[in-house]
């Protein structure tokens, strides 16, 4: 406050007029000064974090990039000539933690036999 | 440091570390919004004063949270007053200034084809935010008055008027705000004082 002097009566009556009239602007004004604020503020968070809000975009697109090169990959691989599928790695460990592996263990011996068998017919 | 059998994950402190910055953003966050909320419309009947132009000076405020907030943010709330209006000030400066250089452009293009200029008729329109001849007769005699007067004040007196008595800042903060000595703001205002009472005697 303007107080580092006795002010005078006219100062006083000045001075509470301004601020009357600074405290009666019009709601389109007070609008408008409130929304140069809360632009302002936002800016302050945009600031603290510049690289958050930067990677955004870069993460969307890499997500976007992701998406289509699965949508646009080729189709599984198709039959080798000689009648057995291809198996992928993946699907080699999930053959071979599957439950049913230990039963194929167990019959090795088997499935080796079925296999000449099939190979001399 | 964690205690016998307390878990620490790996990357908890990473986190404490992350949340303790936002809590610390938000905090300031909220205190910038306090203070602007708290300058805007003084700030925004300054910059009117001396601009006389309500869409200006709606665009010197909002310069001068922005660049406020951009520049100054990291700085204590209590030195936000006299930065803030350091910044308006200069913001009002420019505004000035571009609108000199506006004037003269279009002075010197209006008198290349004065001969057979054609009549301004949105320019010479009146003014609809102007109060019309009855309405300014109700307006308080008074308040158009003491604004009539400020307006007409030397621009570092009428600055250092409206800094002590519109914001209420004391010598030391105002004359952080405007750039000079404390010597400077007590003879700017004095005088500033000394002709508003010459001027509204007879109304105040």
């Amino acid at each position: 406050m303007a107080s580092d002097n006795a002010q005078s009566d006219f100062e006083k009556r000045v001075g509470q007029a301004l601020r009357e009239q600074s405290e009666q602007l019009d709601a389109a004004t007070r609008s408008r000064l409130s929304r140069a604020r809360s632009a302002a503020v936002e800016e302050l968070h945009d600031k603290r974090f510049p690289l958050r809000n930067r990677w955004l975009p870069l993460g969307a697109a890499a997500a976007a990039a992701a998406v289509m090169a699965l949508l646009l990959a080729p189709n599984p691989p198709a039959p080798v000539p000689d009648g057995r599928t291809r198996i992928e790695p993946l699907e080699d460990l999930d053959i071979v933690l599957a439950e049913d592996s230990l039963e194929l263990i167990e019959d090795w011996e088997f499935y080796r036999w079925l296999e000449d068998v099939q190979d001399v017919s | 440091m964690p205690g016998h059998g307390e878990l620490t994950l790996p990357g908890a402190g990473l986190r404490r570390r992350v949340h303790g910055a936002e809590e610390s953003l938000l905090h300031q966050a909220a205190q910038m919004e306090r203070f602007l909320a708290g300058v805007e419309r003084p700030a925004f009947c300054i910059a009117r004063y001396s601009l006389r132009d309500e869409d200006e000076a709606l665009d010197a405020v909002q310069d001068a949270m922005l660049k406020l907030v951009r520049r100054y943010s990291q700085r204590p709330a209590e030195e936000w007053p006299p930065l803030f209006y350091r910044i308006l000030s200069n913001c009002v400066r420019d505004i000035q200034r571009r609108r000199v250089v506006r004037n003269r452009v279009i002075a010197w293009f209006g008198r290349s084809d004065a001969p057979g200029r054609e009549r301004d008729i949105i320019g010479e329109a009146p003014d609809i935010r102007e109060p019309g001849p009855e309405k300014q007769q109700q307006l308080d005699d008074a308040m158009c008055a003491l604004q009539q007067a400020v307006e007409n004040l030397p621009a570092r007196q009428r600055e250092a008027f409206l800094l002590r008595q519109m914001e209420g800042m004391d010598v030391a903060g105002t004359a952080r705000a405007m750039g000079c000595s404390q010597g400077s703001v007590k003879t700017h205002y004095s005088r500033a004082i000394h002709t508003l009472r010459e001027r509204l005697g007879e109304h105040w």
